[in-house]
C-alpha cells in the first residue's frame, strides 16, 4: 500500500503534476505545428494528386479535340467529296483507339440530294470499326445538346457525359466542333464534326487515385454530376447537388458552385452525421468537369495520432521511471530524517545519550543533524538543571513547609484557650499568603488576673518577615514576663528589635491587657491598624489611639498606653491590614467599610463565627485571586 | 450516340411484344407521355403495390422517348391508355384523333418560364426578341398563347430533353416544369434566388395538364377495365401521397433500370410538386375531374393558337370513367 | 511602578507612580539604593501618582529616610495621595518623615 503521507508520495505526486502539465503543454504544442505542416503537406500532395490528373487526362482529350477540330477545318476548306467522309471517320476510328466513334452531321438540307437530315457516323463494334448514316424523324439531331448547343452557340463543345447502352455500360462523353461554309458570298453554319469518348478508362484512372486509407477522388461533370466515382452507382445519376439535397449538406451545394465556377480550393468540411472530411477539388481546362479529393480528417492526421499515442507512451514510461527514481533518491535522502525522528522519540522516551545519524552531506540535513544535536545537548543540559533546580526548591518548600509548622506552633491555636476563664471568649485566626508570614497575633495570662494580648503585621512578607516575627513573639512573652504595662513592654520590644536592624524591618503591633477584675483594658499601639470595639451597647468603632510610629525603627522611641472600661458583653476585633487590604482579580479592596458591615451583622455572633463569616466575606471577595497579603484576625470577648 | 439509336430498336422491340398481347380482355397498356419519373408515381405504385391485379387487370407501363411519343402509340395501338397533357390531348383531338379524357389528374399548370437574373430578363415583355427554349413534345401552344397574346415575339428555340443550353446561356429563356426541370436547374447549381420565374398560371393560363387518355372506341368497348384502372391508379396516387419515400425509390428503382439518370433528390422534389397539383385548390372540382371551365378556357387558347374551331364539346371529349356520385375520397 | 528621576534645583526629584507593593518593592529598593549610592545631599520623593504601598513598601522609605539622616542630607516627601496619607498617619509614619502637601512646598525647605 503506498503511504499518501510520506514525503516522498507528496514530492512525486508534485513533480509528477507538473511535469504532466509541461508534457501536455508541449504536446499541444507539437501537436498544433505538426498538424499544421501536416495540413501544409496533404495540401501540396493533394494538388500535386490532382494536378498530375488532370494533366494526363488533358493529354487524352487535348489531342482528340484536334481530330473534330481538323475535320471542321478541312470541312470549311471544301477538301473532303462528301462521299468519301464515311472513309475518312473509319480511318479516324482506325488510328485513334481512344476515339469510340466519330460524326459529321450536317445542317437541314444541307444536301438537297441527302434529304432533311444527313449524318455520318462511324463506330466501333466487337473491334471493328463501321459506319452508318443517320438522320431521320425517329433520329432528329438537330435537337440534340451535342448538335444544338455547338450550332447555337457556334463553338465547340463537350457535352455532358451520358451512358451508351450498347456499349456495356460504357460512359461517354462527345466533342463537337462547328464548322461553316460559304455559299452565295454568305459565311453560314454547315454542321458539327464530332469526335466520341468513352470514359470507361477515365473511372479507372481516377478511382486509382488513394490518399491515406480511404480518401478518394472524383470527377464532377460541368453540371456537377458525378462522371467518376468510387461508388460506380453514383455515375451519372447523382450529382453534387442532389448530394446535397439528400445528405442535407448545404456545404455541398456551396462547393458545387465553387466547382461550377472553376474555384480551386483546400478545405475543409463536415456531413452531417459523418467525421470531418477534407477535399482539393480543380478542374480541368478542356471541358470545365472538376476532379475532386476527398479524405477523412482523422486519417490525415493517423500519422499524428500514431506518434502521440507513441509519445505518450513514452511519456508515461519516463514519468513511471522518474516517479521510481524519485522514490529511491528522496528516501535515501530522507533517511536520514527518519534516523532523527527515532532519536527524537527515543530523547523523548528520556534517552538524552541516543546516538544521532551520521551526516557528512554539509547541507540541510546536516544542519538539522547538527540542530538537533545542540538540542539534544541543550536538553539534557537543562535536564540536570531542572531536576537540581527542583530538588533545591524541594528542599526549599519542606523547610518552608517545617518552618511554617515551628512558626504555627509559635502561636497559640487552641480555642477556647482559657476554658476555666469564663470572663474570656477568644479567637483568632492567621492566614499566610506565603508558606510562612510576618503576620502574628498571641495572647496568654499574666498574673493570674491578667489577659494580655497582641496583633502584629512585620513589614514584608516571606521568611524574612516571618524571622521578624518569630522574633518579636519570642521577645514579647520574654519581656511580658519583666514588664506589666503595654507602653513599657512596647518600648521594650522595639529597643530590642530597632537594635542592629540593618534591614530595617518593622512591626506595626497592637497590644493590650485586661484586667480581668475590673475589665479594665490596657492598650498601646505601634502603628498599627486600630481594632475595632464591639460595644455590648450595640456601639462599633475603631479605638481612638494616639500616633505612633511601628517597632523596630528607632530605638529610644517613647510609646504611650490609653486604658479604657469594658463591659461585659463587649468585643474587640483586632486584625492586620491583610482584611482591609485583600484584593480581588480587579486589584478591588476588601475595604473598612465591608469590615465593619460584617462586624455590625455579626455582633452578637461568638468570636469564632464572628472571625469564621468575616473569612468568608474575604474569600468570596477575593475569589480566585492568590491571597496578596498575611491576614490575621484576633476577636476577644469580654464577659464581665 | 449509336446507342440512342439502339434504345429506340429495344424499346421498339418492347412495344412489338406488347402490341401482340394487347385486345384481350384484362390487358391493359399503359404509356405516360415520358420516361420513368415521380410525375407518373401513381401508375408505377399501383403495379407495384398490385392494385391493377387486384382489379383483376393485367397491366403493363410503357415508355415513349424523345422522339416517340405516347400519343403514337395510342394511335397505332400499341397503348391501350396513355397520360397526356390537356393541351395535347386537345390538339390529337383537334387533329381527328378520337380520343377521350377519361380521367384528370393534374389540375393545374405547372409550366413556368426561368430566366437567369444575370440576363436582366425581368418581366415577360423582356422576353421580346430573346431565345426563349422550349420543349418540342407537345405543348407549347400555351406558352405560345401567352406570348401571342401580350404581343410578344421571342425567338422560339425548340428544344428536346436538357437543360443544358439554358444552364450554357445559349438560350435566354427556358420553358420549365415546376416540378422538373426547374429543379434540374436548381441540381445543376444555380440557386433559386439566381432566377427569375414566370409561372403561367399568374397570367390567366393556369391549365391542367396530365390526364388518362383512350380511344372512343376503347372507352366503348371496355368501360369496365378502363374504370378499374383509373380507380387503381387513384389508389395508386393515394398510396404514394401516403408512402413519399417508398413512392421515391420505386421510381428511382425503375428508372435506374431503364438506364435513365435519377436520383432521389429530383424525385422527391417531382413527387412533392405532382401531388400538389393534383390538388383542387381554389377549384371547385372533383378529384380525377377536368372542369368545364378549364376545358372552356383551353380550348379558347388553343382555338386562338390556331385559329379555328375546336369540333368537341365538353361532354364528348371528357368521358368520366370513376362517376362522381360514386367517387370515394381518399383519406 | 514607575519610577524616574528628575534634578531640580539642589534637590534630586524621585516620581514615584502606580502601586508599592511586595512584589514590586524588590526593584523599587534596587533602584533607590543605587540613587542613594550617588550621595545626592537632598531627595524629594514625589508621591502624587503613588496608588498604594505594602508595609515593603514603607519600609524602602524608612531605608531612604536612615540613610539620609546617616549622611546629614535632607528627604522629604510630597503630595501624597490622601489613602496613602491615612496609611502614614495610621502607622505614625507621617511622624518619622517630612512631609509636604507639594513639590513647591518641599523644593522651598
Amino acid at each position: 500500500m503506498i503511504k499518501t503521507n510520506r514525503l516522498s508520495f507528496r514530492i512525486i505526486i508534485r513533480v509528477l503534476i507538473i511535469t504532466t502539465s509541461l508534457f501536455v503543454v508541449i504536446l499541444l504544442g507539437y501537436n498544433y505545428y505538426t498538424s499544421k505542416i501536416i495540413r501544409e503537406a496533404t495540401k501540396e500532395n493533394a494538388i500535386e494528386l490532382a494536378g498530375n490528373l488532370a494533366g494526363r487526362i488533358e493529354q487524352i482529350l487535348q489531342p482528340m479535340e484536334k481530330i473534330p477540330e481538323m475535320v471542321a477545318s478541312t470541312m470549311e476548306l471544301g477538301l473532303i467529296h462528301p462521299d468519301s467522309l464515311d472513309i475518312i471517320l473509319q480511318n479516324i476510328l482506325l488510328r485513334n483507339p481512344t476515339i469510340y466513334g466519330a460524326a459529321i452531321a450536317f445542317e437541314p438540307d444541307y444536301f438537297p440530294e441527302k434529304g432533311r437530315y444527313h449524318m455520318l457516323y462511324a463506330y466501333r463494334e466487337n473491334d471493328k470499326v463501321h459506319s452508318v448514316i443517320l438522320g431521320g424523324d425517329n433520329y432528329n439531331y438537330f435537337y440534340m445538346d451535342w448538335y444544338q448547343i455547338p450550332a447555337i452557340m457556334q463553338k465547340t463543345y463537350w457535352t455532358e457525359p451520358y451512358f451508351d447502352e450498347g456499349g456495356g455500360n460504357t460512359l461517354m462523353a462527345t466533342y463537337s466542333v462547328p464548322f461553316f461554309c460559304t455559299r452565295d458570298g454568305e459565311k453560314r453554319f454547315a454542321g458539327i464534326a464530332t469526335v466520341d469518348l468513352e470514359l470507361h478508362w477515365l473511372t479507372d484512372m481516377v478511382n486509382a487515385i488513394r490518399i491515406f486509407d480511404t480518401g478518394y477522388a472524383f470527377m464532377l461533370s460541368r453540371n456537377g454530376m458525378a462522371v467518376t466515382h468510387p461508388d460506380r452507382t453514383m455515375i451519372m445519376n447523382k450529382s453534387i447537388f442532389s448530394n446535397a439535397e439528400e445528405w442535407g449538406a448545404p456545404i455541398m451545394r456551396e462547393i458545387g458552385r465553387e466547382l461550377i465556377r472553376g474555384e480551386s480550393q483546400f478545405r475543409q468540411y463536415t456531413l452531417p452525421g459523418r467525421p470531418k472530411l477534407w477535399a482539393y477539388y480543380r478542374n480541368l481546362e478542356s471541358n470545365q468537369w472538376s476532379i475532386m479529393v476527398v479524405f477523412p480528417d482523422r486519417e490525415m492526421y493517423a500519422s499524428l495520432r500514431a506518434m502521440n499515442t507513441m509519445l505518450i507512451f513514452f511519456i508515461l514510461v519516463g514519468l513511471i521511471l522518474l516517479s521510481l527514481i524519485l522514490s529511491g533518491v528522496i528516501n535515501r535522502l530522507s533517511k536520514p530524517l527518519v534516523q532523527v525522528a527515532d532519536s527524537a522519540r527515543s530523547i523523548a522516551a528520556g534517552n538524552f545519550n541516543v546516538k544521532l545519524p551520521q551526516i557528512t552531506t554539509r547541507d540541510e540535513m546536516q544542519e538539522l543533524r547538527d540542530a538537533f544535536a545542540h538540542m539534544q545537548r541543550e536538553l539534557s543540559t537543562y535536564l540536570i538543571n531542572l531536576k537540581e533546580a527542583t530538588a533545591a526548591k524541594e528542599k526549599i518548600e519542606s523547610e518552608l513547609r517545617i518552618a511554617r509548622d515551628i512558626q504555627m506552633a509559635m502561636i497559640p491555636h487552641t480555642f477556647p484557650p482559657f476554658p476555666d476563664l469564663p470572663q474570656i471568649d477568644l479567637f483568632a485566626m492567621l492566614k499566610s499568603a506565603k508558606e510562612v508570614g510576618g503576620d502574628l497575633y498571641d495572647f496568654f495570662i499574666m498574673d493570674k488576673d491578667k489577659f494580655c494580648f497582641a496583633v502584629g503585621d512585620v513589614s514584608g512578607k516571606g521568611v524574612p518577615a516571618s524571622l521578624f516575627m518569630a522574633m518579636t513573639r519570642t521577645l514579647l512573652r520574654t519581656i511580658a514576663d519583666r514588664e506589666k504595662s503595654p507602653a513599657l513592654i512596647m518600648e521594650s520590644l522595639n529597643r530590642s528589635l530597632a537594635f542592629n536592624n540593618e534591614s530595617n524591618m518593622f512591626v506595626t503591633f497592637f497590644m493590650g491587657i485586661i484586667d480581668l477584675r475590673t475589665g479594665i483594658l490596657h492598650f498601646s499601639n505601634a502603628g498599627h491598624n486600630p481594632p475595632v470595639l464591639l460595644s455590648a451597647s450595640g456601639e462599633i468603632k475603631a479605638f481612638d489611639i494616639s500616633k505612633s510610629i511601628p517597632l523596630g525603627l528607632f530605638e529610644d522611641f517613647v510609646y504611650t498606653e490609653s486604658s479604657l472600661q469594658l463591659k461585659p458583653g463587649d468585643q474587640i476585633f483586632a486584625y492586620t491590614d491583610g482584611v482591609t487590604e485583600a484584593e480581588n482579580k480587579s486589584d478591588e479592596l476588601f475595604e473598612e467599610e465591608r469590615m465593619f458591615s460584617i462586624l455590625e451583622q455579626q455582633r452578637q455572633s461568638s468570636p469564632r463565627d464572628m472571625i469564621r463569616l468575616m473569612s468568608i466575606a474575604i474569600e468570596d471577595h477575593v475569589g480566585d485571586h492568590p491571597q496578596s497579603d498575611d491576614i490575621t484576625m484576633l476577636t476577644v470577648a469580654y464577659n464581665g | 450516340m449509336l446507342a440512342m439509336k439502339r434504345l429506340y430498336t429495344v424499346l421498339f422491340m418492347i412495344i412489338t411484344c406488347l402490341s401482340q398481347t394487347t385486345g384481350q380482355d384484362n390487358r391493359i397498356v399503359f404509356s405516360p407521355h415520358w420516361l420513368p419519373q415521380a410525375q407518373f408515381a401513381g401508375f408505377y405504385v399501383a403495379l407495384d403495390q398490385g392494385f391493377y391485379a387486384e382489379k383483376g387487370l393485367d397491366v403493363e407501363i410503357i415508355h415513349p422517348s424523345a422522339t416517340v411519343n405516347a400519343l403514337t402509340f395510342l394511335e397505332q395501338g400499341k397503348a391501350d391508355i396513355i397520360s397526356l397533357f390537356l393541351v395535347t390531348g386537345l390538339e390529337a383531338a383537334r387533329n381527328g384523333l378520337d380520343i377521350v379524357n377519361i380521367a384528370q389528374f393534374s389540375q393545374h399548370s405547372a409550366i413556368m418560364f426561368v430566366s437567369k437574373k444575370e440576363s436582366g430578363i425581368e418581366s415577360i415583355e423582356d422576353f421580346q426578341g430573346k431565345k426563349l427554349g422550349i420543349w418540342m413534345s407537345g405543348f407549347q401552344e400555351v406558352p405560345e398563347a401567352l406570348m401571342a397574346e401580350r404581343n410578344i415575339q421571342p425567338q422560339w428555340v425548340p428544344i428536346m430533353s436538357t437543360v443544358n443550353m439554358f444552364l450554357l446561356g445559349g438560350i435566354d429563356i427556358m420553358t420549365v416544369m415546376w416540378y422538373n426541370e426547374y429543379n434540374q436547374i436548381f441540381l445543376s447549381g444555380i440557386n433559386h434566388d439566381e432566377l427569375n420565374s414566370f409561372f403561367l398560371s399568374d397570367y390567366g393560363y393556369n391549365i391542367p395538364e396530365d390526364g388518362m387518355y383512350t380511344l372512343r372506341q376503347n372507352l366503348e368497348e371496355r368501360p369496365e377495365e378502363l374504370r378499374a384502372f383509373a380507380e387503381a391508379t387513384v389508389q395508386g396516387w393515394a398510396y404514394a401521397t401516403a408512402n413519399r419515400e417508398y413512392a421515391v425509390e420505386l421510381v428511382v428503382d425503375l428508372m435506374r433500370k431503364a438506364n435513365i439518370p435519377s436520383n432521389k433528390a429530383h424525385q422527391r422534389w417531382m413527387l412533392g410538386k405532382v401531388l400538389e397539383m393534383q390538388q383542387p385548390r381554389d377549384k371547385e372540382v372533383y378529384p380525377t375531374q377536368l372542369h368545364p371551365d378549364d376545358f372552356r378556357h383551353t380550348i379558347s387558347i388553343i382555338e386562338r393558337v390556331r385559329n379555328t374551331r375546336f369540333p368537341l364539346g365538353y361532354d364528348q371529349f371528357f368521358k368520366p370513367v370513376i362517376p362522381f356520385t360514386e367517387y370515394q375520397p381518399q383519406p | 511602578m514607575k519610577l524616574s528621576k528628575e534634578k531640580l534645583n539642589d534637590a534630586l526629584v524621585l516620581t514615584v507612580e502606580g502601586r508599592l507593593d511586595t512584589t514590586q518593592s524588590d526593584a523599587f529598593e534596587k533602584d533607590i539604593i543605587q540613587i542613594l549610592d550617588e550621595g545626592e545631599q537632598k531627595i524629594i520623593l514625589d508621591c502624587s501618582g503613588l496608588n498604594y504601598i505594602s508595609s515593603s513598601g514603607l519600609r524602602i522609605f524608612l531605608i531612604i529616610q536612615k540613610k539620609m539622616m546617616g549622611i546629614g542630607g535632607q528627604f522629604s516627601i510630597c503630595s501624597l495621595q490622601p489613602a496613602i496619607m491615612e496609611v502614614f498617619d495610621m502607622s505614625g509614619f507621617s511622624m518619622i518623615f517630612s512631609i509636604h502637601p507639594d513639590l513647591e512646598t518641599a523644593l522651598k525647605q
